[in-house]
């Protein structure tokens, strides 16, 4: 059953909605009778859900929702309902038929999506797409909305058969909502469901205090560094956390007169480093106004004494070896053009030069790109015992990307899912990446929008295909962490740096932190136990030779295209593989145990419930949201010279 | 347990408080990776791998010589060679050629090279006597396998001309007056793979004998079709005579048979070739109420399927020579599909500029719009398009299909044979797999001897393409989405397609089943399936799902999930050779898991002796 601790329910409105329907008509016709259409009640299970401290802003009925790519044939009807926390869509589906094929979230209901997780919002005209401007008020009719999540994520809504206007409310209310300018006015600040009080200790590692660095630095055994207060209150920067690891020999003094000539003030921070001294430090660019490198050589030639053999370090100018900020963006739209297409013409246009598009996106030349620049940091690292500098514009983009790949590549630790989620608090938040803005969650005009972090989980997710006994974690892991940086209750992704959080924190805000990896706040367990991999072997501990080449990379299936129904196979793909795993896995364990004398129940039950899912599960499984609609869909099979030759192909038979 | 974990915190992603839900308890800690790894790892040729040689038939035995076959004799060698390796650089050693294979075996450790001559499409020489330049003088050789070879001969003596003479001769016996190795090959073996198919089994398999079908032997002497099989299944109302004059009207006489009958609904999978209607638009009767005949077989449906494979534009063409297809006027009930695939010299011209793209190296920078230049996905996806609407109308209307293209021996047996796969099981088993081809494509007369040109010169004939290599790549496409419903493995697909070409088994020779009964093949020969089913479990899928539920497969035919076969086309590139790292994962798990149960076999036959003997001792 589900439990709804943190659940109010709202019961006051009357819902009411219209069945599935589908319009019999390619063309769309306005003069359906509304009373031909059954009016239904809809009951507790299939009503919005509201959080405490959610307030509605505008509630809708009579929305139709289209089906993704069913060219506007294929709707449900349902109350549309825009809170200060999500855009939940409410309609009459039996919930049950979702039970067990998709990862069911306590926060969020199927047709829900937090509004921080909104990317752009279009007006749908007859032959128009107009993209919506935040901070603009839209004034003439609309009549269709299409909505665009950061994780590839659309939802189509028209309001033809809603009240008057209310296409219109609903565009001001989101434009309004998603695109919040202060910090404060996030949901977070009123959820006012109490902390759980649960530890999160026993999930990650938050790098937040100065026990945290100093057990961290002690694990990797590196010698010849210091932890120092230098940072104490922010005094030397903003975007770093307040116990920073510097050279033994740099004094608080020289660093900070150091980190004057720095951007953002990001002197070098050790992150990572090996028992024989190497280590992996980061800092940014020098200042554009600063022409001489003396501060930038001082601070170097400390990194040099703190190597046991005082080797010079390696310096990997990030700014200019990998894209920049605005590049990956400009990839992220393409690629995004690719999974959320407009129509099924377009789909098959698409389909039509799939490759050529992929390589126009760039974005797996850019996956290559930080892929190789990791590996051949980790290579100097490991078998050249070489210290490496990571040095990047403010610090504070690349430089999280490929540090925290290196440390995949050379540490086992971070591929357990507990060292994988203390390795992001440590290289991306603790350092400052600006998850505010980059994620968009408060819009600013000099910090653009730009899934860095995203980039960084496809990285990780080519290393889990080329390496899957390497890792504890699966990729349903990957993709709900991506899903999960777009919602506005946890801290985690919420802050552009430490000092912005602790003064959430302390301030008059009183901010009470969540962080994202308390998972058993969003999903149950049986969905958390999908996280981890069954292919997983502890004792490999080798460091990963990955292959970075375009051609060695593939497409992350499941987190880009889960949102197209006519691409899920059914009964097929990759959740096969991990099941089957699953069931072999557990007859391991059984047989080890009647080895030991023991006999368990529990693994039977087990491979029962892997054996029902194997005999129904598909390839998007958990994020199977059209699973019971996939029938074949002819448009999809038509040849691609359907679209050059006009051949005799008659679609509308069957 | 690792060093990096002295925190004692890490391990919390196994242990929980709940300790009774053992849902996160997946990954056992202990570690089984010291299990022998198979040979399906690290697959680069499937010929390399060779059984030891039965000495009576060993020739000459210089240490330096090549494992041979039974049957295999060296022809000539050439001691002073060097091999112009792409990815090793150049390497000396001994170029031997025997009536089956070229072998160059380097003189330091450099790896040898192994190649069937079958495989070989065109010989030429590099370089005169007066060439300058290191390795300027040689013989390149150009491989139907995705690869070519070049060898650097001494400038001295025309030493390159003996082995070029002897590489035409073996590689192009055909056009030398000699036999292919097939048939000096007499290698034995436990199973004898001409068995694994029987046409009257198989259709029994089926179910066809019924009220509705029949099996004909019209066809015993190859009399009414010469490229069609002896055995059809034909309804039971047809006459002879209609099936006579059914032949006159179809190009070929290859009429209207079997190829699958569903089951359950009865709906059928008929293949044949185009009307002969031509530019006047003729008509036939007895083509008309035969058709007619096969829809009325299933009394499920009261329409049926002309599925006609080529793009329309062609098909109106083909009315100039006399082809065409059936009109909806001519033939009530039918409905007639154009499935846009291309036709034979579209095909190889694909398969070219992949070759281009994928050997010797790929340029990074190019990989993904070189893929889409080449279009070879994209006539994979056309193909495997077509097949999943044929398996739909079977499956989910329950009508019956007829499937054609111009003679309906490439476009359509790429078709029916996809869609059988798709709609039953019994194809993705190991000897089902066999049957498949043996059915669909060996005794419907798939013109093999000319798609691939066995044994003879001309590398430019246009009949040449590769059709069934297509259909192989499909049927690979279908195994990546779904994983566990195939009980072979891509090793085993490699294999078929590796003897496609090699010339040792008499599975792929000739054009019709009528040729290889009259070269008396299956006395004269060996065939494949008598190598491969001697070794099964090399080709099984580890993954495969024996009780499966699924009867019907229904892949994706959209590009986004059609991918480059790396593991065939790039095979001979080394650093692109990866064996697939869940499925050796796979393979651990399930040798660690054998391990373990015979273990738990151990443990309990010692629990039940310690029990004999207490019970015996107080006697």
């Amino acid at each position: 059953m589900r439990s709804f601790t943190d659940i109010v329910f709202h019961c006051s409105l009357k819902h009411k909605t219209m069945i599935m329907g589908e319009a019999k008509d390619s063309g769309f016709k306005s003069y359906i009778d509304e009373s031909m259409l059954e009016n239904i009640v809809l009951n507790d299970e299939q009503r919005t859900k509201f959080l405490r401290g959610e307030t509605i802003v505008c509630e809708v009925e009579n929305v139709r929702m289209y089906r993704p790519l069913s060219d506007k044939k294929k709707f449900t009807t349902g109350v549309l309902t825009i809170t200060t926390f999500k855009l939940s869509f409410a309609c009459a589906e039996e919930e049950t038929d979702w039970k067990g094929l998709i990862q069911h979230n306590n926060l969020l209901g199927v047709n829900d999506i937090c509004l921080s997780s909104i990317d752009t919002i279009y007006q749908i005209g007859e032959k128009t797409r107009k993209k919506l401007v935040p901070g603009q008020n839209v004034s003439g009719k609309v009549k269709e909305l299409l909505i665009i999540c950061k994780n590839m994520r659309s939802f189509e809504f028209c309001f033809k058969f809603s009240t008057k206007d209310s296409g219109k409310s609903v565009a001001n209310v989101l434009l309004h909502h998603c695109y919040p300018k202060r910090h404060s006015l996030l949901f977070a600040y009123e959820y006012s469901e109490p902390p759980s009080g649960k530890s999160i200790s026993r999930e990650a590692r938050l790098f937040r205090t100065k026990e945290d660095w100093r057990l961290e630095y002690n694990r990797t055994k590196c010698k010849n560094w210091r932890i120092s207060d230098v940072n104490q209150n922010f005094r030397t920067s903003h975007m770093l956390v307040e116990s920073l690891i510097i050279p033994q020999s740099l004094t608080d003094s020289a660093l900070t007169q150091a980190v004057e000539h720095f951007r953002n003030r990001c002197g070098p921070v050790w992150v990572w480093g090996t028992p024989l001294g190497a280590a992996l430090v980061r800092m940014a660019d020098l200042l554009p106004t600063i022409t001489d490198r003396i501060q930038e050589n001082t601070v170097l030639e400390h990194i040099r004494r703190s190597h046991p053999d005082k080797k010079p370090p390696y310096l990997f100018d990030l700014s200019r070896e990998c894209p920049s900020p605005k590049d990956v963006y400009n990839s992220y739209l393409k690629l995004r053009d690719l999974c959320v297409p407009e129509s099924t013409r377009q789909f098959k246009q698409q389909d039509f030069k799939f490759y050529g598009l992929l390589d126009n996106s760039k974005w797996l030349t850019f996956v290559s790109i930080c892929l190789s620049k990791s590996l051949e940091a980790a290579e100097l690292l490991s078998t050249h015992n070489s210290t490496i500098v990571l040095q990047e514009g403010n610090g504070t983009d690349m430089n999280c990307v490929i540090s925290s790949l290196v440390q995949i590549i050379l540490d086992p630790h971070f591929r357990t899912k507990y060292g994988f989620q203390s390795l992001i608090q440590k290289d991306w938040v603790a350092m400052g990446h600006q998850f505010a803005y980059r994620l968009s969650h408060i819009l600013d005009k000099e910090v653009e929008f730009c899934p860095l972090f995203l980039l960084f989980l496809d990285c990780v997710w080519q290393l889990l295909q080329q390496f899957p006994m390497a890792f504890n974690f699966s990729e349903t892991y990957l993709t709900t962490l991506w899903d999960s940086v777009g919602i506005s209750i946890f801290d985690t992704f919420l802050f552009n740096c430490e000092h912005d959080r602790v003064l959430a924190e302390t301030g008059q805000d009183k901010l009470v932190l969540r962080s994202v990896w308390d998972w058993s706040r969003q999903f149950n367990e049986r969905d958390i136990a999908f996280f981890c991999n069954p292919l997983f072997q502890d004792t490999f501990t080798e460091k990963l030779k990955p292959k970075t080449e375009t051609s060695a990379l593939g497409i992350w299936n499941q987190c880009y295209f889960r949102w197209i129904p006519d691409l899920e196979i059914r009964c097929g793909g990759r959740p096969q593989i991990d099941l089957c795993a699953r069931l072999i896995v557990s007859e391991v364990w059984e047989l080890r145990e009647k080895l030991e004398g023991k006999e368990n129940c529990k693994h039977v039950q087990n491979r029962e419930e892997y054996v029902k899912l194997l005999n129904t599960v598909s390839s998007f499984y958990p994020f199977s949201h059209n699973a019971k609609e996939v029938t074949i869909n002819n448009t999809l099979l038509t040849s691609s010279d359907a679209l050059d030759t006009q051949s005799i192909l008659n679609m509308n038979n069957d | 347990m690792d060093s990096y974990r002295n925190d004692g915190k890490t391990s919390n992603f196994n242990t929980k408080e709940d300790s009774a839900n053992n849902w996160r308890k997946v990954s056992p800690s202990k570690s089984y990776c010291s299990s022998s790894s198979t040979s399906t790892e690290n697959v680069v040729s499937t010929l390399e791998r060779e059984t030891a040689v039965p000495s009576t038939v060993t020739v000459s035995t210089r240490p330096d010589d090549p494992h041979l076959l039974a049957g295999e004799k060296i022809i000539g060698q050439s001691r002073d060679v060097t091999y112009l390796c792409p990815y090793y650089g150049p390497a000396r050693g001994i170029l031997t050629i025997t009536n089956y294979k070229l072998n160059f075996c380097s003189i330091d450790k450099s790896p040898s090279v192994d190649v069937p001559l079958g495989v070989v499409s065109r010989i030429e020489k590099v370089g005169g006597a007066s060439s300058r330049g290191e390795n300027a003088y040689g013989i390149e050789i150009f491989c139907k396998d995705m690869r070519n070879l070049r060898f650097a001969h001494k400038q001295e003596n025309h030493s390159r001309r003996d082995i070029f003479e002897k590489l035409q001769q073996y590689a192009f016996p055909l056009s030398h007056k000699l036999k292919l190795f097939a048939f000096d090959y007499n290698e034995k073996f436990s199973e004898n793979g001409w068995n694994v198919y029987e046409p009257i089994a198989e259709l029994k398999r089926m179910g066809v004998i019924n009220d509705m079908w029949k099996i004909t032997k019209i066809n015993e002497h190859y009399d009414i079709c010469d490229s069609y099989p002896a055995v059809w299944a034909v309804p039971t109302q047809a006459t002879d005579d209609d099936l006579k004059a059914s032949a006159c009207f179809r190009s070929r006489g290859r009429i209207p048979v079997l190829s699958w009958i569903h089951p359950e609904s009865q709906a059928t999978i008929t293949r044949c070739s185009q009307p002969l209607v031509g530019v006047g638009g003729k008509r036939c009767r007895e083509d008309e109420r035969y058709i007619q005949l096969i829809m009325d077989a299933n009394a499920q449906s009261h329409k049926i399927f002309i599925m006609d494979a080529r793009p329309s534009a062609n098909a109106i063409a083909n009315k100039a020579k006399g082809g065409g297809y059936e009109s909806e006027d001519a033939y009530q009930n039918a409905e007639l599909v154009f499935l846009d695939i291309h036709n034979i010299h579209v095909m190889r011209e694909s398969l070219r500029k992949l070759k281009e793209l994928c050997y010797p190296n790929i340029d990074e920078s190019k990989w993904l719009s070189g893929i889409e230049s080449t279009y070879w996905l994209k006539h994979i996806k056309c193909i495997l398009a077509g097949a999943v609407r044929i398996a739909d109308k079977v499956e989910n209307l329950k009508t019956s299909v007829l499937v054609h293209c111009s003679d309906g021996w490439d476009r359509t047996a790429q078709l029916t044979a996809l869609s059988m796969i798709m709609l039953d099981p019994y194809y993705r088993t190991l000897k089902g797999f066999e049957v498949l081809i043996e059915k669909e494509w060996l005794s419907f007369g798939h013109k093999y001897q000319q798609r691939i040109g066995h044994g003879d010169d001309h590398h430019s004939d246009a009949d040449r393409s590769p059709v069934f290599l297509q259909f192989i790549d499909c049927v690979w496409q279908i195994t990546q989405q779904f994983p566990n419903a195939f009980q072979f493995n891509d090793y085993f697909l490699i294999t078929i397609l590796d003897h496609l070409y090699s010339c040792r088994f008499g599975t792929f020779l000739s054009n019709s089943e009528r040729e290889r009964v009259q070269e008396h093949l299956k006395d004269q020969t060996v065939s494949l399936w008598s190598y491969i089913n001697s070794r099964l479990d090399i080709y099984k899928n580890p993954l495969y799902w024996a009780n499966n539920h699924q009867n019907v497969l229904i892949p994706i035919a959209s590009i986004r999930h059609i991918k480059l076969w790396k593991a065939y086309y790039c095979r001979w590139n080394p650093s692109m050779r990866t064996q697939d790292p869940v499925y050796h994962r796979i393979r651990e798990l399930l040798s660690y898991k054998e391990q373990l149960e015979n273990g738990v076999m151990n443990y309990q036959k010692e629990q039940q002796c310690r029990v004999m003997r207490n019970t015996v001792s107080p006697t």
